[in-house]
This record gives C-alpha cells, sequence and structure tokens, in this order.
C-alpha cells in the first residue's frame, strides 16, 4: 500500500518536472522567435527618414507636371468648371504621397487639363506637430499660388513619418525649388493666419466626419460626393456630380 | 474548458482587429483612431509598420488565425504550440508598444487593443495549460 502511494508520488513528480520542462522549452521558443522577428524588423526598417536638403529630388519633375495650370486659392485647371475636386491631405502622410505620385498626375492630366474638373488642395495635418508645421508651410505656398507644385515637391521628398523632417531647412529648401520669394514665404509661413486657416480646414474636415488622408471629394450640380483615393473613383465621381442640377 | 472557450474568443477578437487594420491598409486608407490625435496612422505608417515586407495587420492575422485552430483542437500538442504562439505574439506585442513609445512617439489605440488581447492570451492559455496536467 505504502509503495504504490510511493510510486504514485514519484511519478507525480516526475510528470510535474516534465511539464517545467515543457513549459520552459515552450518559453525559450517564444523568446527565441520573437528574438528573430526583432532582429529581421530591425534590420529591414532602417534609414535616417529625413530628405536631403542638398539635392531635392523632382524639381524639373514638378515644373513640368504644372506648367500652365495657373493656380488660384490653392486651386489649379479652369476655374469655370462646374466640378471640383477636392485632396484633403497632409504633407507627412505617405498615402497621400502615393496619391500624388500614382494618381494626381493622371487627374491633372485627363481631368484638368481638358478642363472638365478643377482641382483643389486642402491642408488637414492630422499626423501630429510636425504635420502642422508642414501644413503652414503650405499655406505660405498657397499665398504665393504654388501650393500645388509645392506639395508635389514636398512628397517626392518625403520623410520617414516616424520622424519630425520638416524643419524649417526643409521647408525653405522646398519653397525655394519651386522659386517661392522665402521672405515672403517665411513671413507668412509664420503668420496667424496660417494657423487660423489650417484651424478651419481641419474644423471642416471634422464636421464632415472624415477618418484619415487622403479623403478626396467631388463637387458639381448633382451634388457633392466622397470617393476613394484612385483615378477610376474620381473619373467616375466627377460623371456622377456633372451635368445641370435636378 | 473555460480557459480555453476564453482563448477562443480572446483569439477572434485579435483576428477581428488584425482583419479591421489590414483591410483599412489595403484599401489606403488610414483607421478610425477613437483617442490618441492622429497617433494609429502614424504608427500605421511608420518604418516599422511592416516586418520584411508583410504589413504587421498581416502577420497579426495569422497568428490570430493559428491561435485559434491550436485553441480548437485542444490535444496535448495543440495546446503546447497555441503557448508558445501565445507567448511569442504577447513578447511581440510588448516589443511593438515600446516602438510606440519610445522611437515612433505616437499611440495607436489597435494596436495597444491587439497587445493587451495577445497578453490575455497568454495568461489564459498558460492557466489552461496547467490546468490541463498534461
Amino acid at each position: 500500500m505504502g509503495k504504490a502511494r510511493k510510486t504514485r508520488a514519484l511519478r507525480e513528480q516526475e510528470r510535474r518536472r516534465s511539464r517545467k520542462i515543457r513549459m520552459m522549452i515552450a518559453t525559450g521558443t517564444a523568446v527565441l522567435l520573437v528574438v528573430a522577428l526583432v532582429v529581421v524588423q530591425q534590420v529591414t526598417s532602417s534609414g535616417s527618414g529625413r530628405p536631403d536638403t542638398s539635392n531635392l529630388a523632382g524639381i524639373a519633375d514638378v515644373k513640368a507636371e504644372f506648367s500652365g495650370l495657373n493656380e488660384r486659392a490653392g486651386t489649379i485647371g479652369n476655374p469655370n468648371a462646374q466640378v471640383t475636386i477636392t485632396e484633403y491631405g497632409d504633407l507627412r502622410c505617405p498615402l497621400c504621397k502615393t496619391f500624388d505620385n500614382e494618381v494626381a498626375p493622371q487627374v491633372i492630366s485627363d481631368i484638368v487639363r481638358p478642363g472638365t474638373a478643377k482641382l483643389q488642395y486642402k491642408t488637414w495635418p492630422i499626423l501630429g506637430p510636425n504635420s502642422v508645421e508642414a501644413a503652414k508651410a503650405a499655406y505660405a505656398a498657397r499665398q504665393q499660388n504654388a501650393l500645388w507644385p509645392y506639395a508635389s515637391l514636398t512628397y517626392l521628398n518625403q520623410g520617414d513619418e516616424s520622424v519630425a523632417w520638416f524643419t524649417p531647412t526643409v521647408a525653405r529648401a522646398l519653397a525655394k525649388g519651386v522659386g517661392l520669394d522665402i521672405t515672403r514665404f517665411d513671413k507668412d509661413r509664420t503668420s496667424a493666419a496660417a494657423t487660423k486657416a489650417i484651424a478651419q480646414v481641419s474644423n471642416e474636415a471634422q464636421r464632415l466626419g472624415f477618418e484619415g488622408t487622403p479623403t478626396i471629394r467631388v463637387a458639381g450640380p448633382k451634388g457633392t460626393i466622397t470617393v476613394n483615393a484612385t483615378y477610376a473613383a474620381i473619373a467616375n465621381g466627377v460623371q456622377q456630380v456633372s451635368g445641370s442640377a435636378g | 474548458v473555460t480557459t480555453r472557450r476564453l482563448a477562443a474568443l480572446l483569439a477572434l477578437l485579435e483576428l477581428a482587429v488584425a482583419a479591421y487594420l489590414e483591410i483599412e491598409r489595403a484599401r489606403g486608407r488610414s483607421v478610425a483612431c477613437p483617442i490618441g490625435g492622429g497617433g494609429c496612422e502614424t504608427v500605421q505608417q511608420s518604418r516599422y509598420s511592416h516586418l520584411a515586407g508583410i504589413p504587421l495587420p498581416v502577420l497579426g492575422l495569422f497568428g490570430a488565425a493559428a491561435m485559434l485552430v491550436t485553441t480548437l483542437l485542444g490535444d496535448p500538442r495543440a495546446r503546447t504550440a497555441a503557448l508558445v504562439l501565445a507567448f511569442a505574439g504577447a513578447l511581440f506585442s510588448l516589443y511593438l508598444a515600446g516602438l510606440q513609445a519610445f522611437e515612433i512617439h505616437a499611440y495607436c489605440a489597435w494596436c495597444l487593443t491587439s497587445a493587451v488581447l495577445w497578453l490575455a492570451l497568454a495568461a489564459a492559455t498558460a492557466v489552461g495549460w496547467l490546468r490541463a496536467g498534461d
């Protein structure tokens, strides 16, 4: 009787020991797995994340993209066009960069240049204080009717979003890149009017319930709609709101 | 049985969070960010949002799906696999939370929710494993 109990106790002890070892192996495997994941992530995510102001990319491309397009109040294209496409963007937002690099050029060449619609940019900074700095610079470029080229050049040289890369040096280098009057640019960038203009757009975006950037709105005689940030969706949106009302 | 059900429920919730993040990312939209003032997009678009080119929500989807399957299977091997998965998920989530605090300087409510779910999964799976007495 006592022997059986002893055997049972020994077996139980052995089972506990084995369980402890397996728990340790499981924990060790998990730790090794995570270490491997962290190493891979750190290796594949390196880079300074700041634009090279001494060698800005795409100055000539931006000039070519907007040549002959007059800008007024952040809007390019035929001022009498019945349809207005509005982009709510943040200069530090990577999705807006993708939109500006891949979708906007076709919108400009196929919809804006033929005069079907005009294209407006509204700066809505949603990525923290550094985005507000970028939005102020965009406001100053808008005052010199060069918001579109300024935004495009910024997107082409966009830094990493996790870095506060939009410094006054970057702001000025980009302004020089699109040929702005730097004294006026700095004055407008730091003005109270810039802060007020940004607040107005932010309030508008919040009131309209936008969830993020880029948000694209298409307005025309048949109403105003929010569309996806793709060429097909914008072209379709322009058709939907075009024509006489009613 | 209770911890297994709890773990399955947590894995389902994690699956839903990862699916939402991935769908919004694939649609090219930023997620609704109830707290943190745009922190979700900052985190989502930071250079830490991918692992060797794979978006982290995709990794989360696979992790949560594997977690759900191993939890539901319930045999000793699956229980041990679930334990490894849950521990790895919890540790990696803690690392990602650390990145948000010390590298990105922005917080994403969805990512923190996911971290809490993984920690709870690790706790539930460990308790279940100990109770099962394999």
